[in-house]
């Protein structure tokens, strides 16, 4: 029987909270996750995100009537789809017990993660956020690169709460070879040591991934604040659930990202298949926001 | 026989011992009188001593019953705490459909349908899952629960599958 090895339920699980874990760096941009299915029900409508803007003080002139600032929004469209698919054959049933069912999800979470990763951060160009500092090999990334982007964002006025600094995994490589970072970290936080990563640094919550920049963009750090991008995620509904044997979404309820996940079963191939989905939408946000320390390898 | 006069002496003493006696007499019924609100005194004390020591009495009765009231009811609350802990499983999901339902109000959601799970056998908890039309709620679920879904699943994986396929047609036949 091959219901055994595909509790979906379990499986979906661990998968979800492998995307929730590997998405940790979508986190500091502003964000709208939901459970709730898209398209809404005003079909062709985006997503409102709100952005958190610099608001600033004025001297009282004789009226609170007055609406000078408001709540930033940016409209997000709902346009990106990625999805890991499995396909499990009747003969990997019989051979596959349901012990290895959540080192399967974790991958699968994992994976679908970081393509929605990659492609938010195909905004990161200088096309979109300035360039700033000195480029340098992202091998020898140091204090004076983080320096610049802090400095970048303080006269760019970003505010100094929810900033962060993502970086390729090199480059943070480099700043746990900064005996400073080691040894500060060795009385505040171990985590340097314990994590393999610098957790925090001129007031930037750090992130490394993996290559996930574009490429051609030579990009060795980006300095944002909260407001630099938009990202927004919703429920992918088939249009004919009844088609399925099963299609429903997994929410997380701390902070609402989903996925969908589709099962059916082809009898003539005699292959169960499963898709994992995330349907998501990015923009930039307050381009001043964001800044770009490049590299030169 | 003597004279009377010459008696006169004699009846001099006996009026000075007449006197005497009054006097004797005058302070006994002064030190009776003294005496007598002496006694009317300790007997006002002894009935204000009386009065307390009822009073008294009458609180003692009380605290006895109110103690006996609270060992019925630590008694009472003793069996259900025995009675919880016969089945942990059924607390641990009572509290995951609280808590998921907190988590889907603070996200201005309407109210699950479901409802808190109600005591049953070991497979209920497969039905009770599929039947969460909310998806957070329903990982809330599976999260404090997973010991006994996937248990449950394990043993009939038919009735699991089936389950979540049922209620998400169902839900989608909502949409």
């Amino acid at each position: 029987m091959a219901y055994t090895n595909l509790n979906l339920p379990r499986l979906a699980d661990v998968a979800l909270q492998q995307f929730v874990k590997e998405l940790l760096p979508l986190s500091v941009f502003s964000t709208s996750f939901s459970p709730e299915a898209y398209p809404l029900k005003h079909k062709g409508q985006g997503i409102l995100v709100p952005l958190i803007g610099t608001l600033t003080a004025t001297t009282f002139g004789g009226t609170y009537a007055i609406t000078t600032f408001a709540k930033s929004v940016i409209t997000v469209t709902i346009n990106r789809h990625k999805l890991v698919p499995i396909g499990e054959t009747d003969l990997d049933a019989a051979n596959n017990s349901d012990s290895s069912l959540e080192s399967m999800a974790f991958q699968a979470g994992a994976a679908l993660a970081q393509a929605v990763l990659e492609d938010v951060l195909t905004l990161v160009t200088t096309a979109n956020f300035a360039a700033v500092g000195t480029a340098v090999a992202s091998t020898v990334l140091d204090v004076p690169g983080l320096r610049s982007g802090k400095l970048a964002l303080n006269q760019a006025n970003a505010p100094k709460p929810n900033r962060c600094c993502i970086m390729d995994s090199v480059g943070m490589d480099a700043l746990l070879a900064v005996t400073n970072f080691v040894q500060a970290y060795m009385f505040a936080d171990n985590n340097v040591l314990k994590e393999g990563r610098v957790m925090r640094a001129l007031g930037m919550d750090l992130f490394d991934l993996n290559a996930s920049f574009v490429t051609a963009a030579s990009i060795n750090c980006f300095f944002a604040h909260a407001s630099a991008i938009a990202v927004a995620m919703r429920y992918l509904a088939p249009q004919r659930p009844e088609n399925y044997d099963f299609a429903e979404q997994f929410s997380d309820a701390r902070t609402g990202i989903t996925m969908g996940l589709r099962d059916y079963y082809d009898p003539l191939t005699g292959t169960r298949y499963l898709a994992i989905e995330a349907n998501y939408g990015y923009s930039a946000g307050i381009t001043n926001g964001g800044r770009i320390l490049k590299r030169t390898d | 026989m003597a004279y009377k006069f010459f008696n006169i002496g004699k009846a001099n003493a006996e009026i000075d011992r007449l006197e005497a006696e009054l006097v004797t007499a005058k302070a006994s019924e002064k030190a009776a009188t003294e005496n007598a609100a002496e006694v009317e005194k300790d007997a006002e004390t002894v009935s204000t001593d009386l009065t307390q020591a009822r009073a008294d009495l009458a609180t003692a009765k009380q605290s006895i019953s109110t103690a006996t009231a609270r060992a019925d009811k630590a008694e009472a609350d003793l069996a259900e705490a025995n009675k919880k802990l016969a089945n942990p499983s059924e607390q641990i999901k009572i509290k995951a459909a609280q808590e998921a339902q907190k988590i889907t109000a603070a996200q201005g959601q309407p109210p699950l349908e479901s409802k808190a799970p109600a005591a049953g056998a070991p497979g209920d908890v497969l039905s009770q899952y599929a039947a969460i039309k909310d998806s957070t709620a329903r990982t809330v679920f599976y999260r404090a629960n997973k010991a006994a879904y996937d248990a449950a699943y394990r043993a009939n994986p038919k009735a699991g599958a089936e389950a979540i396929k049922a209620a998400a047609k169902e839900r989608s036949g909502d949409e």
